[in-house]
Parts: structure tokens; C-alpha cells; sequence
């Protein structure tokens, strides 16, 4: 385990450091003069000066990158010019909405995923796999966005159950919990439901595996329902395969939550990214798109790690640390 | 069987650019237009209204029209209006909105028969970036060496492990807006998929024999990877570009829900999708009715897709 893990936060250093070489270069794409970025409109000329030399943005490409990078691992974004804050503060303030939305959402993807997963199994056992395999593929064609628009003119403008956008009251007290709560219900569901059909389709075929192994035909041999077969011999094993496919699909769960942020006004990061660009704030949008692909790289190694750390076989048999990527 | 099945796709893709090129000119009324945004706006699906002509005077629009003597008595809102009968110019003419109207008076079916065209060109153009982008990369990195092959597969994980939307965003953020902008963010964020096929499709043809007799017939390794490779790796990309589609689809109408997609004027599914976000307690139509021209023309085409890919690849699975 221990090689193995240091293999693979190694790698993902080296991702990260890509993530971030990336961030880098696309801002200096832009067309004009890049320090322009970095000018607030309301700035006296002194302190202009001031972040010319702190970013290093008087001086050659390459101190520039070193500065960004050194800068960046220290959490040292700038100063917002909306906010009229430190970015790692307006930032840090929105990552716990985030997260709590995020691992929702990730929830009611696991649960529907293997739901579906479980009837695309009995289907495909009843030689009738199409009819719920074009379910799923009609779920993947729904945009979250949308989705999420639907379920709010269901759910809290046609019948009233619950709020239609916002976080609730800030607090944790009992009462502000169950707020919050009945406010989480539709973001959550709108994320987890788009990403479903990944997990499904994944689940399926892993069960479609697995269903072959000697251990299942023996539980059939032993007389077991076929139900029984499913939940307690073959599913176990099936899922996991799934927990790599969890870490993969982060980019898309983080880039869903930006998405349902926005239609539910919570006020996470993404909902913050969004209010940046249309502000003009350019330290506020580069330091979330670098905090979103950090995010990302360090949920994947996590993701990885609980894969090796629950089957042994994908610490020992590996040597490469693009196990099992498709 | 394969060539049947392969067929129906193909057929689906044909529908597809057909409808992009006629669908607009079906438009019952101009998508644009906003003959009278007091009576017309927000009517809910399957309502109907009356023009009304007047001598030497704009139009005026009715949800009813009574007569009482010489006079005819318009129901609009703001408040009804008395039109003498000698002042029409034309017969009262009455229209159906199958699918409503929006805020502005306009009709929503034209706006999405008309939204069509700049929905489909902008996702393909954008899997046409995408997979070209993603060809090169993989036939690069599958047949000029492990160093290079490293290196590109390196940059491909990174890209692979940026939230998507966030990268288009920062790209937004340094750009003016522009449909070519969409199309290049997209298709620079779209292409990494598509280069792991091809390249696990040229390492693998690589070692067969026809290449070991082009390069014993001393081939360079480029016309090798021109003449012999590329065209054998292809067939995974033509399916990939499918399934691509729809996603392309859907990310395009994504961006136009958050702003930074194609620029107004010019309107998409997803743009006409976020013009009705602030009515949907009252106006759902006009959310609703766009977002399913974008659902029903995803699952076609990936639906299509999947049927291509189990026609051309034998032993897929779903």
C-alpha cells in the first residue's frame, strides 16, 4: 500500500502542476496586455505598482510562472475587486456549500446509478435490455440545467414542496438544518440524476462480468433466488470498479454543481465563478478555475486511494498509474 | 445486418443537418419579431389571438374580439381597446401560438424551429474541432514513439481532469463573446476522449503485419502513421463523433443557459431555455418547450450513435 500510494500522490502532483501550467498559459492568451487583468478600475497608481511586482507582471514569462505557481500554493490569489476581499477568503467562504452540494449530489448519483444499474441487470437477464437501456441513454440526454428548471416548476412553483432556489439561513441550528436541507433536495437530485447514467451503464456491465464468476454460479448452484444472487453475491464486487468511475467523473460532477449552482442560486463557488466573469474580476474566476481543477486532481487520488485501500488486487497488479482509466 | 443497422444512423445524421438547413424556414411566424409584446406576452401553449389591421395605425393583437354596433372591442392587456369597424384595413385574422409566447410577445416555436440551425452547426463545428484536435494527438502519440506518447498522454490527463465548464469559463472571461469562440472552447475541451482511442487504436495497429511490411519497405514513420495508421483508426472516431454530438449539444446550451455561450442576439435552444428562467412560476412554457427540442435531438443522435457503434464495432456493448 505504501508504494503504491506514494506512486500515486506523486502522479497526482505532477497533474496538479499541469493543472495549474494550464491556468497559467490560457490567461496569457489573452489579447491585450495581461496585467491588465489584475487593474482594478478603482486602484490609485500606487497600489497598481504594487500588483504589477507582486504578480512578477513587469518582468519576463518565466519569473511570471514561477511567481503564479509560488503564489498559487500559498493560497495567495489577490485581492477580489467585487468583493474588495482576499480571493482565498471569498473563496473559502463558498467551499463548504459546495462540498455539501457536491457530496449530495454524488449520493443520489450512487443510488440511482445502481438502481438503474440493478434494472438494466434484470432486463438484460430477461433478454429484454433495450427498453431500459434507452431509459438511461434519455437521461443522459437531459441537461442538468434544464432538469433542474423542470423539477423547480414542479416541485416548488406547481406543487409547493420545497423552496425553489436559495441555501437557506446560514446556522446550524436544528431548525436551519432541516431548512437547509429541504433546500439541498432539488440541487442534489438534479446533480445526482445527470450524473446516473454514467454509474448505471458502468455498474451494468461490471455486474455483466461479474455474473459470469465461478463464486456467482455456485450461489445459483446452491439454490439461491436470483434476487439473493444479485445483492448479496454479485453486487459487492461489481461495485467496485465503480469507485474509480466515481473519481473520473469529478470533472463532471464539479462542472454539473457549477451548472445547478447557478440555476438554484446556491451561493457555492461555481455560482461565484459565474458572478465573477460578469463582473469583470479576473483574479476571482482564475483562482476558482485553479481551486476547481485542484479539487478535481485531489478527489481522483482520493477516489484512488479507497480503491486500493478496499481491493488488493489494484495496488499489487499495477505498475501504471492510469489503472483502470478506460 | 451491420450494413442495415448502420443505415438507420446514417440516416438519423441526414434528418439532422436536413432539419438545420430547413427547419427555420418552417417557422409559422418571424422569430424575431415582436408584432404587439402587450397582448402577446407569455400566452400559454395552444392559444390563440386576433390581428387586427388598421387603416393608417401599427397592428394591434387580441386574445377575443366582440363586436357591439360598428365597434369591435379588442380583450388585451393592458386594458381592452374599441376599434371603429371602418377603420380596418383587413379582415380580422386569427393565429394559433401551438407553443405559447414568450415575455416579448414572440412565438416560441418559431424560436426554437429557428434556434435549431445555430444549435446543431455550433455543436458540430465543435466535434469537428474536437475530433480533429483528438486524431492528431492520438496518431501522434500512438505512432511516433513512447517519449512523445508520454508527454501527449500526460497533457491529455490534465486537460481530462479539469472541470469543463470552469476551463470555458476562464477562456469566456479573456474573449469577447462570439459563436467562434464557443465553437473552439468546446471543441479544445472535447478532444481528449477521442485522442485515447485513436491513440490505443495506432499502437495496437502498429504491431500488426501490414505495418511491419511498410516499415521493412522503408516507410518514414510519418507516412506510416499517414498512409497506413490513420486510416485504419478511424472507424472509432466516426462513432465517437455521435455520442460526441449530443454531449457537444449539450454543453453548448449549457453555456448559453450561464451567459457566456453564443451572444445575443443570435438564440440557441439553451439561450431561449434561460430567457425563461425569471417567468417559470408563471410562464413555464417558455423554459420547458426549448429544453425538449434539446432532449428529443440528443437521445436521436445518441441513440443513432450507439446503433453505429454496435454496427461498426464488433462485440461493443452497451
Amino acid at each position: 500500500m505504501g508504494r503504491y500510494l506514494v506512486r500515486r500522490s506523486f502522479s497526482s502532483l505532477v497533474t496538479l502542476f499541469g493543472v495549474l501550467t494550464l491556468v497559467f498559459f490560457l490567461v496569457r492568451l489573452h489579447p491585450g496586455d495581461v496585467s491588465l487583468l489584475y487593474d482594478d478600475p478603482g486602484m490609485d497608481d500606487a497600489a497598481r505598482e504594487a500588483i504589477r511586482r507582486a504578480y512578477g507582471l513587469d518582468q519576463p514569462l518565466a519569473s511570471q510562472y514561477v511567481l503564479f505557481l509560488a503564489s498559487t500554493l500559498r493560497l495567495e490569489f489577490g485581492s477580489s475587486f467585487s468583493h474588495h476581499r482576499p480571493v482565498a477568503q471569498v473563496i473559502a467562504e463558498t467551499i463548504p456549500l459546495t462540498a455539501l452540494l457536491a457530496g449530495a449530489g454524488l449520493f443520489v448519483e450512487l443510488l440511482a446509478g445502481t438502481g438503474l444499474a440493478l434494472l438494466l441487470d434484470r432486463r438484460r437477464a430477461a433478454g429484454r435490455g433495450t427498453i431500459a437501456g434507452t431509459c438511461v441513454l434519455a437521461l443522459h440526454s437531459i441537461p442538468s440545467f434544464w432538469l433542474g428548471l423542470v423539477l423547480v416548476a414542479v416541485f416548488a412553483h406547481g406543487l409547493g414542496l420545497l423552496p425553489p432556489s436559495g441555501a437557506g439561513p446560514p446556522g446550524a441550528a436544528a431548525v436551519h438544518l432541516v431548512d437547509r436541507l429541504r433546500h439541498l433536495l432539488l440541487p442534489a437530485a438534479t446533480l445526482g440524476l445527470a450524473g446516473a447514467p454514467a454509474i448505471a451503464r458502468h455498474l451494468a456491465a461490471s455486474l455483466e462480468r461479474v455474473s459470469s464468476a465461478d463464486f456467482v454460479r455456485t450461489a445459483r448452484a446452491k439454490g439461491l433466488s436470483p434476487r439473493a444472487v444479485l445483492l448479496r453475491h454479485a453486487l459487492k464486487p461489481a461495485l467496485l470498479p465503480v469507485v474509480t468511475i466515481v473519481g473520473l467523473s469529478l470533472p463532471l460532477l464539479v462542472s454539473g454543481a457549477l451548472v445547478v449552482e447557478v440555476v438554484f442560486a446556491w451561493p457555492g463557488m461555481g455560482r461565484l465563478a459565474i458572478n465573477a466573469l460578469h463582473a469583470r474580476d479576473y483574479p476571482l474566476v482564475i483562482a476558482c478555475t485553479a481551486v476547481a481543477g485542484a479539487a478535481v486532481v485531489a478527489g481522483g487520488l482520493v477516489a484512488d486511494l479507497v480503491h486500493a485501500a478496499i481491493d488488493p488486487r489494484v495496488r499489487d497488479a499495477h505498475s501504471s498509474d492510469r489503472v483502470g482509466r478506460p | 445486418m451491420s450494413g442495415r443497422a448502420a443505415a438507420v444512423p446514417l440516416a438519423v445524421f441526414g434528418v439532422l443537418l436536413a432539419a438545420a438547413g430547413a427547419l427555420p424556414l418552417a417557422a409559422p411566424f418571424d422569430p424575431d419579431a415582436m408584432p404587439d409584446t402587450a397582448a402577446l406576452r407569455v400566452l400559454p401553449p395552444l392559444s390563440t389571438a386576433f390581428r387586427v389591421a388598421r387603416r393608417d395605425r401599427p397592428d394591434v393583437w387580441a386574445t377575443a374580439v366582440t363586436t357591439r354596433g360598428d365597434v369591435l372591442i379588442l380583450e388585451r392587456a393592458p386594458r381592452p381597446l374599441e376599434v371603429k369597424l371602418s377603420d380596418l384595413s383587413a379582415p380580422v385574422e386569427s393565429r394559433t401560438f401551438l407553443l405559447g409566447t414568450d415575455q416579448l410577445g414572440r412565438d416560441i416555436l418559431s424560436r426554437c424551429l429557428s434556434g435549431s440551425r445555430l444549435s446543431i452547426l455550433v455543436a458540430g463545428a465543435a466535434v469537428a474541432v474536437a475530433a480533429l484536435v483528438g486524431t492528431a494527438v492520438g496518431t501522434l502519440a500512438g505512432a511516433f514513439g513512447p517519449r512523445l506518447d508520454a508527454g501527449l498522454m500526460r497533457v491529455t490527463d490534465v486537460v481530462l481532469s479539469f472541470p469543463r465548464v470552469f476551463l470555458v469559463l476562464l477562456l469566456a472571461s479573456l474573449f469577447s463573446r462570439s459563436v467562434t469562440l464557443v465553437v473552439l472552447a468546446l471543441g479544445l475541451t472535447g478532444w481528449m476522449g477521442i485522442a485515447r482511442q485513436v491513440r490505443a487504436e495506432t499502437l495496437s495497429l502498429r504491431a500488426r503485419e501490414f505495418a511491419l511490411a511498410a516499415t521493412a519497405l522503408g516507410a518514414r514513420p510519418a507516412r506510416l502513421a499517414l498512409r497506413h495508421l490513420l486510416p485504419n483508426a478511424l472507424t472509432p472516431v466516426l462513432t465517437e463523433i455521435g455520442l460526441r454530438f449530443a454531449g457537444a449539444l449539450l454543453a453548448e446550451s449549457s453555456l448559453s443557459y450561464l451567459g457566456i455561450g453564443v451572444p445575443p442576439p443570435q438564440a440557441t435552444w439553451g439561450t431561449i431555455v434561460a430567457d425563461g428562467r425569471d417567468s417559470l412560476a408563471t410562464a413555464w412554457w417558455i423554459s420547458v418547450v426549448p429544453g425538449l427540442f434539446l432532449v428529443a435531438t440528443a437521445l436521436a443522435v445518441g441513440a443513432a450513435a450507439d446503433s453505429l457503434r454496435r454496427a461498426l464495432i464488433p462485440g461493443a456493448r452497451r
